[in-house]
């Protein structure tokens, strides 16, 4: 499952439908909306995309990561839109035969997430609003 | 020919557009519609640097060469997860 939504997802219903018997273990990264960046305190948060360029990279980044850690089940879901402090931003999770390829894959899709998918954050805090740095900055 | 281009985030709030078509002569390259839209927008030539710039969807060279009806998009580096 690959989605991008203005809505919440529940992380129970992702993983009640990745379980296979042939799936020994399923990894779950979820990013949350953290309440202080530095010496700020934040508000809230506004997720946007290059929505359309965001599907297609979140489908070549599963893809690979299906090649490269022999894993079979993955799901990936990134919020947009406003979300206050603690809520979901994004989840991957991902099902394999055995936890090593699972954490390994779930890894490298954060990573290749975190630098290569068309996803900005502006967090809103007590001392005005600030585009959260990307990790090529 | 026309090609369009969109803006996201710091470059969209910069230029005060989610998008804009420009006009180009044939062979134009991707460096060459780089250079036409920071001159339309002179506030991006500060982040001249670190914009990134695609090109139907994907991440792209600036010697590559533009068609008519071609999206690009140019935008910060990137910040999810």
């Amino acid at each position: 499952m690959i989605k991008i939504t203005y809505s919440d997802f529940s992380i129970d219903e992702v993983i009640e439908k990745m379980r296979r018997k042939e799936i020994g273990a399923i990894v779950v990264f979820v990013g949350i909306v953290r309440g202080q960046t530095k010496e700020r305190t934040v508000k809230r948060l506004e997720v946007e995309a290059y929505k359309d360029m965001t599907i297609r990279q979140l489908k070549s980044i599963r893809e690979k990561a299906k090649q490269d850690f022999n894993v079979s089940q993955i799901a990936i879901i990134h919020r947009l839109g406003s979300l206050k402090v603690t809520d979901n931003i994004m989840l991957i999770a991902v099902g394999a035969a055995h936890r090593d390829e699972a954490f390994k894959a779930c890894r490298f899709i954060l990573e290749q997430i975190k630098t290569t998918v068309p996803v900005w954050k502006k967090e809103f805090t007590s001392e005005g609003s600030y585009w959260v740095k990307g990790e090529k900055e | 020919m026309r090609v369009k281009v969109k803006f996201f985030a710091l470059c969209r709030e910069l230029t005060g557009k989610d998008e804009e078509k420009f006009q180009l002569k044939n062979g134009a390259t991707l460096r060459d519609l780089q250079k036409l839209v920071v001159s339309a927008h002179p506030a991006l030539k500060g982040l001249k640097n670190t914009i990134l710039v695609s090109l139907n969807e994907a991440l792209a060279e600036e010697g590559i060469m533009l068609k008519e009806f071609d999206e690009a998009a140019f935008f910060p580096p990137v910040s999810g997860g």
